[in-house]
């Protein structure tokens, strides 16, 4: 197994070869922009439930506080208020909802990841500015030079693993 | 330069974008403007951390603050600047969803401003207290008695509001930099700079699901922020329409200080984006179109703003209540009212001059249009906490106020420490958002 | 309580003895020029009529009481509250000093301690009275109907094995009053206070705010010199 590291001048040149590539092995794109990708993300539904503990919670807290933990008058106001407690409960299911999505986030896509071996590539270094590279893992990396040089690639890169 | 500049001038592309943006905050050398704008602000930062150091040691009575009027520069304050930083809020999260184009070169500017404000505002409630080390009593947690803090106060509610929205803040300006990150990272010029920003890149390199999961969070968060500062900023207004005092108690304050915070923010956002496109050149990025929107939305805030004050005078007279129209009568022609009249001056009449596009696209005309704004909000706030404060309903309470030398250093200082910060930005990251700005250029080389 | 206004001739003996009850600070010329004196009760003076012969109306202000708290309930660490025998009691130890509820106080009745008063009060330990706690700077105070007599006749009933009767605590203001015009009682168990209050004079002041307060005042009555309602 190798790992065959190319580059694309263009959004359109990586596009039209992924699907030749993909038939190589495992392929994994960086580009410095995101490609069309219709596949769903589960991070919304993180910052919805995150957003509903959080407010159920907020909520919870202060009924256990004004009529469980240490009910007191207050300006003779009943002990639930819950009208008073709506902002509070508002603010901290936001604050979880954010939290829980920003959390979920590092944890799908294993971050941080300070090193990956295809880092070792130096054409990766465009990857975040306007070159659009691929990392082909493939047990036949001469056919992966093959059809590369006929995709019209930017530059081809062999990594030891 | 006109109105109908596309977002980004014709011939501007991806590849020299990044190398301008990213060029900015890799330099090796700092401006040699950088060194002489940063003496100024540094120097207002540390007459507020004198202040500061001061005012815990002396006490709260070192302000101008009195009988009846307990409130002064510090919640004044405190609320100029939230409206500041809500301001940077709305062009990043709630024009991200209207999808707007001119929003993807000035949001990370706006967003900034948004942490340097809410930063300026925050310590303002801490710093008001007359016991500020025991600020953490306001938590939610039972004390050794039991105890919780008090639920139904408006201040609480603020305590909750704006950490919530300091914490999401600083997660959303993150999460908008973790691209621009990796971009720096990887053109860095030495290896400490690369550590640097490779750390706080987090290892992002732009895979499909990287990309994926990033853009659906994105989304889901714009769209949690934009309710979020919208109720953070009534909250602020809750402090006052949650209050029982002459002219605070009325249901119009919640989208009122929305309406202020919109005008704010355009202000101050004009104010930073002018000087920075000259100074950094980046008049490829934000043109013509971009000062003409920002016109406009600073015109359309002006407008509710004066619808505000126009509700204002109809509910108090409409309401018929004596404290109220006493007071609001103070407000007018009141030992106060050249405060009052300046408001009126700067928050409506002046951004008037706005309708004109000619006037617009004039930056002297518009940056003094802005500051105007901005002097004017700070004067809004000051009429709301004083004027209502000094006029309460029985006369035997009538009182005066006069801001004292500490009030206005520490004012000056958090002007300089926002300065300050802002500049330390431009320093250290991309002051346009290359990756947002990828999304509309064009994809190659012409 | 029932403050009557036919009897208040402007004296301030109530004043001045809350003041030494209460331990509050005295804060000085500096202070007063910015309105932070620290008097929990005082005689507001309302004129009326022409600026040469003006009528002078008194009135007694101190804290109210009331039911419906308005400072109670912006409190945000609950440094006020309402106690169950109806007063509203100022927990000194639990303030941080926010201010909101000098804001919302409709009387105005509430002070702070802008700078540490007492510490700064060059007075000896012995002047004050140790029934009382001296506040702290940073720290609101106001009335508290005597809250440490109150106590006492608490322990005094407890200890007998009996209520607090209806007219056992006298109240500073009331103890020093030369005319009457204080009339403090355990309203439980009937007494004065209650028969004062059934009067067609008893009003409550700004009552169109709803906080129902414990303290009513009986209007005064003047006679114009018209001779009309003989």
């Amino acid at each position: 197994m190798k790992t065959v590291v190319a580059s694309f001048a263009s959004e359109a040149g990586l596009v039209e070869a992924l699907p030749r590539l993909r038939s190589l092995g495992m392929v994994e794109t960086y580009t410095p922009k995101a490609l069309e990708d219709d596949q769903p993300s589960i991070l919304p539904l993180a910052v919805l439930v995150g957003g509903l503990v959080g407010t159920a919670g907020g909520f919870g807290m202060q009924v256990y506080a004004n009529v469980i933990g240490y009910p007191v008058d207050v300006g003779g106001r009943p002990e639930f208020s819950w009208p008073a407690f709506v902002p509070i409960a508002f603010e901290i299911g936001v604050l979880s909802a954010v939290l829980a999505g920003f959390i979920a986030f590092l944890v799908v896509n294993r971050l941080p990841r300070l090193y990956d071996p295809v880092d070792e590539a130096s054409l990766m270094r465009g990857a975040t500015r306007d070159r659009w590279c691929v990392a082909i893992r493939t047990e036949s990396p001469d056919r992966a030079h093959t059809m590369l040089r006929d995709l019209a690639a930017d530059a081809v890169e062999e990594l030891a693993a | 330069m006109t109105p109908f500049d596309p977002v980004a001038l014709a011939g501007s592309n991806n590849p020299d974008m990044t190398d301008h943006v990213s060029g900015i905050a890799l330099r090796s050398k700092a401006f040699r403007w950088g060194w002489i704008a940063i003496v100024l602000p540094a120097a207002l930062t540390s007459v507020l951390i004198g202040s500061i150091l001061y005012l815990f040691y002396a006490g709260v009575g070192i302000w101008g603050i009195d009988w009846p009027v307990a409130w002064g520069f510090a919640i004044i304050n405190y609320v100029w600047w939230i409206a500041i930083a809500s301001g940077g809020t709305f062009i990043s999260a709630l024009f991200f969803l209207t999808r707007s184009e001119w929003r993807n070169s000035i949001n990370r500017i706006a967003e900034s401003m948004t942490l340097f404000g809410a930063a300026c505002a925050g310590i303002y409630p801490i710093l008001h207290l007359g016991r500020p080390w025991l600020f953490y009593w306001l938590f939610p947690y039972p004390n050794t008695m039991g105890l919780w803090p008090q639920f139904r106060s408006p201040l609480l509610w603020d305590f909750f509001a704006i950490l919530t929205y300091v914490i999401s803040s600083v997660v959303f300006w993150y999460l908008g930099l973790l691209p621009d990150l990796a971009t720096l990272r990887d053109r860095a010029p030495t290896r400490g700079k690369q550590v640097l920003y490779g750390v706080m890149a987090l290892g992002f390199r732009g895979t499909s699901t990287q990309w994926r999961h990033y853009h659906a969070l994105y989304g889901v968060l714009a769209a949690v922020m934009a309710p979020l500062v919208c109720s953070v900023h009534s909250i602020v207004g809750l402090d006052f329409a949650g209050a029982a005092t002459v002219g605070w108690h009325s249901t119009m304050y919640p989208p009122f200080f929305i309406f202020g915070a919109f005008l704010s923010g355009f202000a101050t956002v004009l104010l930073l984006i002018m000087p920075m496109r000259r100074l950094l050149r980046l008049e490829r990025y934000i043109t013509g179109r971009h000062l003409d929107v920002l016109g406009r939305l600073l015109l359309t805030s002006s407008l509710f703003v004066g619808y505000g004050y126009i509700m204002d005078a109809f509910n108090t007279y409409y309401g018929g209540e004596k404290a109220e129209i006493t007071m609001y009568q103070e407000r007018l022609f009141g030992y106060y009212a050249g405060i009052y009249w300046a408001t009126i001056l700067f928050n409506v009449l002046l951004p008037q001059l706005l309708w004109f596009a000619a006037v617009r696209l004039n930056q002297l005309v518009v940056a003094l249009i802005a500051i105007g704004v901005i002097i004017g909000m700070w004067c809004e706030r000051y009429t709301i906490v004083v004027v209502s404060l000094h006029r309460p309903r029985l006369p035997s309470a009538y009182g005066l106020y006069h801001g004292s030398i500490w009030d206005w250093l520490t004012l000056m200082g958090t002007v300089g420490f926002f300065v300050f910060g802002i500049l330390l930005i431009v320093r250290l990251i991309p002051v346009i958002s290359m990756f947002e700005m990828r999304e509309i250029l064009a994809p190659r080389r012409p | 309580m029932s403050i009557d206004l036919n009897a208040c001739i402007g004296c301030n003996a109530c004043v001045v003895a809350c003041m030494a009850e209460n331990n509050i600070p005295v804060v000085g010329k500096q202070q007063v020029m910015h309105e932070r004196e620290m008097h929990w009760l005082r005689i507001d003076r309302y004129y009326e009529g022409s600026p040469e012969a003006p009528d002078m109306l008194f009135q007694p202000m101190l804290c109210q009481h009331c039911e419906r708290a308005p400072c109670e309930i912006v409190c945000p660490v609950g440094a006020t509250v309402h106690d169950e025998e109806g007063l509203n009691v100022m927990v000194y130890n639990r303030c941080v000093g926010t201010r909101f509820c000098s804001n919302n106080c409709p009387y105005k009745v509430r002070r702070f301690n802008y700078f540490a008063f007492a510490a700064e009060e060059r007075r000896p330990a012995v002047a004050r009275n140790p029934e009382v706690t001296v506040r702290a700077r940073g720290v609101m105070e106001k009335c508290t109907f005597c809250l440490q007599r109150i106590a006492a006749a608490r322990i005094d009933a407890d200890a007998a094995n009996r209520p607090v009767g209806a007219e056992e605590v006298q109240t500073a203001c009331q103890a020093a009053c030369p005319t009457q015009v204080f009339t403090f009682g355990n309203m439980a168990e009937g007494g004065q206070v209650v028969e004062r209050k059934k009067s067609p004079l008893t009003y409550v002041v700004l009552d169109d705010q709803d906080t129902q307060p414990r303290v009513t005042y009986e209007a005064r009555i003047r006679n114009d010199g018209s001779g009309a309602g003989a």
